[in-house]
């Protein structure tokens, strides 16, 4: 056969074995690189995965003597009620996004109290939080499917806090509706 | 009366192929390759900066056992980054793109499992973010992608039927 019709004539066939071995390397190699990069981090992560709950229940036995931490059912407040305390300065406010969501741009005068972090945010911030203890607390997160709102607010419950709501409309409602934005 | 039939056939065969360059191809398969592959490399580093959030993402599937979540998230973000590598530099460009055509097949796999079972999913795909993404448009990109590593994977097969094709026909 010509070279024309060689290159005419080549098949998936005699391709697709050996292309499927090369893969199967690919994936062996990720895997030990993987393994590799997460030995070297400064916080590994762990080869025994915890749940979101999981982690934050351990960071509060860690933290204090708390009684063990469970979700609870939390009242909620819609977007006039949270604009109107964050107005008048009534509640503490509570974000529980990552910091460097927080750093982004928050809601004014909110704290970051992120589940991410709790323990470290939580000693950080103690001072003020322990003279809010029976005061108006409002948490929230990104809005939407977020849960960090409830976890956060669940994990203050158990350390004692008695008046604990959560906005479910979230930063993105925030957002949406013009108010202002604090970095 | 036959012959000439067959003849104006390929005399009209040979003048399509002449109008698709081949170089036009190679350009398409060029933007094709580093798109796909860089797209990846960057989705695979993101995924590396915080394993923790996307440890969560993959557990909000609820397909994988909890043993085996924490092994598919370490090795996950460097099998893009390398398969993105081995695309992006055509160094084996076939590898590159059955391995990310396999993997985006999955997470369509997993995205519609998710979809019909009702759950509250993150793709997580590009790290993590500040809210949550629409799965439909998850699944819609990752088809896209699929598609478009089908067509790399059979690239080379493709341009050497069009070229074997045009010297076949201009040689009779």
């Amino acid at each position: 056969m010509t070279s024309a019709e060689e290159r005419w004539h080549t098949n998936l066939a005699h391709d697709l074995p050996r292309d499927l071995a090369g893969v199967v390397g690919v994936a062996i190699v990720a895997l030990v690189a993987g393994l590799v990069v997460n030995r070297l981090r400064q916080s590994p992560l762990p080869l025994v995965y915890h749940t979101p709950e999981q982690r934050l229940a351990a960071e509060l036995t860690q933290l204090v003597n708390a009684p063990p931490f469970r979700l609870e059912d939390l009242d909620t407040v819609g977007l006039d009620e949270f604009r109107g305390l964050v107005k008048s300065g009534q509640a503490l406010v509570v974000d529980a996004r990552a910091a460097s969501f927080y750093g982004a741009g928050h809601v004014p005068g909110a704290l970051n109290l992120s589940r991410q972090d709790f323990a470290g945010d939580y000693q950080r911030l103690r001072p003020t939080l322990d003279k809010a203890k029976d005061s108006p607390v409002v948490v929230y997160c990104s809005g939407g499917e977020c849960h960090d709102s409830r976890l956060v607010a669940s994990a203050l419950i158990s350390l004692g806090y008695t008046h604990v709501r959560i906005f479910t409309g979230g930063w993105a409602a925030w957002t949406a509706s013009g108010a202002p934005i604090a970095q | 009366m036959g012959r000439l039939d067959g003849q104006r056939r390929a005399d009209r065969a040979i003048t399509l192929m002449r109008k698709i360059s081949p170089v036009y191809f190679k350009i398409a398969e060029w933007g094709l390759r580093l798109g796909i592959g860089g797209a990846f490399i960057y989705a695979g580093w993101l995924k590396a900066q915080d394993p923790i959030s996307f440890a969560d993402s993959v557990n909000s599937f609820a397909i994988l056992p909890s043993w085996l979540i924490s092994t598919f998230t370490l090795a996950l973000p460097m099998f893009e980054i390398v398969a993105g590598v081995l695309l992006a530099i055509n160094w084996p460009k076939r590898i590159g793109a059955l391995a990310l055509m396999s993997l985006t097949a999955v997470f369509c796999v997993a995205l519609v499992l998710a979809i019909a079972r009702g759950l509250d999913v993150n793709c997580g795909c590009f790290g993590p973010s500040a809210s949550t993404t629409n799965p439909w448009v998850d699944l819609t990109r990752n088809l896209l992608i699929v598609l478009g590593c089908v067509c790399l994977y059979r690239s080379d097969w493709l341009y050497n039927r069009v070229t074997a094709r045009r010297e076949i026909l201009t040689a009779a």
